[in-house]
């Protein structure tokens, strides 16, 4: 989990357009290790919160059927620039990660 | 009776527009146009600069969902490490952008690129490797998707935009060039098709559920994430074409790939290069 | 006696916000709504939706629901949702045929619009159900899309 969330924020008037990508492999437990041959445990993201200036805006819950490295998209309304962007996610072996960013 | 025989021929050369070939080679110019009308008589009314999209440009549906998720590549993250190793510096303390002419950016598009020193091809990833060479490190294996392959997937994209050069001016380079495109046209494997067989005379068809890509434009794109996550760099999916026609694929980097490169990359010259991309 | 899912999961999260003050549990854990683990584990579209409590939902033509006709690759597939219902707070996306056909809920808080786009796999040519729950009720939009395996395998 090293690599950071990569976030965009674009601002128009209020409505701040929010496109993040979540570094995580999302195995879904049913899939073979090309190598190996042995199945890859389950490990997947279940739980996704985004905060505008630390009030959350989405709560999220996913399954393993959310693609690898998974991309998610909203709208902020009420942004104005220098308004702070955040996400928190949670994986189901209890591992977590957040980005934060601030609107241009 | 002789009238009949006439159209017989004529269709039949009009069947295969470019697998038979028995006169000497034409001039790579010449032969480049006449690939060129014949993948707008295919396709009319295609922009030509859309060719770099490759079977999404005939695809509506599908370039869109392409545009949707080029937007913000799930692949950003391996182009991230890419960045990593190229504004790493070397043993010497150099980095690519100190090695390369004008830092790296608008030069992908010269490559191949024959050195009349040596007497042989410098593809864009041998130029990353001489560098290496250069500040005292070991080249990266042409196969090593984790090294070399992220860092052509991110040095790449430097040349976006720029439009393809590729200069045959010497005796050596248009051997080279006969080269690739006698490898190109050459039928291969248990399945006996050559690179032109899928991508030129069958272009734009579907087979086995998959657009074939026409021919003109596939240099240009390359490397691609399969499914947004698998890194093929163009030898590799050279290798996984020859294995899909069940031949015994040419090494990455080696010669021969080269050769095909070079030819390859030809054709798309005037095209505009987009580095690096989603593909199915 | 049990209560409807929505109002436990009020309930659920104002208990939450409780230990939460009580600091026992991290702010943005506390926030969460309950997971629906039956709804989300469940291996079947119908049992899914019971487990969802949206079963119920009417067809409406005010969600719109972007995805592609055909799926080059199903383990990308990139999909847009928008509600136009009046006072949407949350939207669940169901892949109809996968092995749990519940994908995802995105609770829709004050200050965000009942806009999502997320990128998933599908197991299979299925149709994609929406449904929001919006004012109370529960509200459904389906759209087909096929998926091409890899025609090329060889």
């Amino acid at each position: 989990m090293a690599d950071p969330i990569k976030m965009r924020v674009t601002l128009a008037g209020d409505v701040a357009t929010v496109k993040a990508l979540i570094p995580h492999p999302m195995e879904t437990g049913l899939r073979k290790d090309p190598v190996t041959n042995d199945m890859v445990p389950i490990h997947f993201i279940h739980h996704v919160v985004a905060s505008h200036n630390d009030k959350p805006v989405l709560d999220a819950q996913w399954s393993r059927s959310v693609s690898k490295n998974p991309f998610l998209e909203f709208r902020v309304r009420g942004a104005r620039s220098g308004d702070r962007i955040s996400i928190r996610w949670e994986d189901n072996r209890g591992a977590s990660g957040t980005g934060e960013t601030v609107i241009k | 009776m002789k009238g009949r025989w006439f159209r017989v021929l004529v269709l039949a050369a009009a069947s295969l527009p470019m697998a038979a070939r028995t006169a000497p080679p034409p001039d790579p110019e010449t032969d480049r146009q006449t690939l060129v009308r014949f993948f707008e008589a295919r396709f009319p009314g295609i922009p030509k600069d859309d060719y770099v999209l490759g079977a999404f440009m005939v695809n509506p549906d599908a370039r869109r969902h392409y545009e949707d998720i080029m937007s913000f590549p799930p692949f950003e993250v391996d182009l991230d490490r890419g960045r990593k190793l190229w504004e790493s510096p070397m043993r010497d303390g150099r980095t690519y952008a100190e090695c390369l002419p004008n830092g790296g950016e608008r030069l992908a598009g010269s490559y191949p690129r024959f050195d009349e020193t040596e007497q042989s091809l410098v593809t864009f990833e041998m130029l990353l490797n001489r560098c290496r060479a250069a500040s005292g490190e070991s080249p990266y294996r042409y196969d090593d998707r984790d090294t070399m392959g992220v860092l052509t997937a991110y040095a790449r994209t430097l040349s976006d935009g720029m439009r393809m050069d590729i200069r045959i001016d010497s005796p050596g380079a248009r051997v080279r060039y006969e080269a690739g495109r006698a490898l190109f046209y050459r039928r291969m494997g248990q399945m006996n098709f050559s690179c032109a067989n899928c991508h030129i005379d069958n272009a734009g068809r579907v087979m086995r559920m998959e657009t074939i890509s026409p021919a003109l434009g596939q240099a240009t794109h390359f490397p691609v994430f399969r499914g947004g996550d698998a890194l093929y760099t163009l030898h590799a999916r050279y290798t996984r074409c020859m294995e899909q026609v069940r031949a015994q694929p040419f090494p990455m980097g080696s010669g021969a790939f080269n050769d095909l490169e070079y030819f390859h990359s030809y054709l798309s010259n005037g095209l505009p290069l987009k580095a690096s991309v989603y593909r199915r | 006696m049990t209560l409807p899912s929505r109002r436990r999961s009020v309930l659920k999260t104002l208990i939450s916000a409780a230990v939460w003050a009580g600091g026992l549990l991290p702010a943005w854990v506390a926030r969460a709504a309950e997971r629906n683990a039956p709804a989300f584990d469940a291996k079947t579209l119908d049992e899914g939706l019971a487990a969802a409590a949206v079963a119920d939902a009417v067809e409406t033509d005010l969600i719109v629901l972007k995805a592609p006709d055909i799926a080059e690759n199903s383990a990308l597939v990139h999909i847009e949702i928008e509600s136009k219902l009046p006072d949407t707070r949350s939207i669940l996306l169901f892949a109809e045929k996968n092995p749990q056909p519940f994908v995802a809920q995105f609770d829709i808080l004050p200050g965000m619009d009942p806009f999502v786009a997320v990128r998933i796999k599908m197991a299979e040519s299925a149709f994609l159900r929406v449904v929001v729950r919006a004012g109370g009720k529960s509200y459904v939009v389906r759209r087909e899309t096929k998926v091409t395996l890899g025609g090329c395998s060889g």
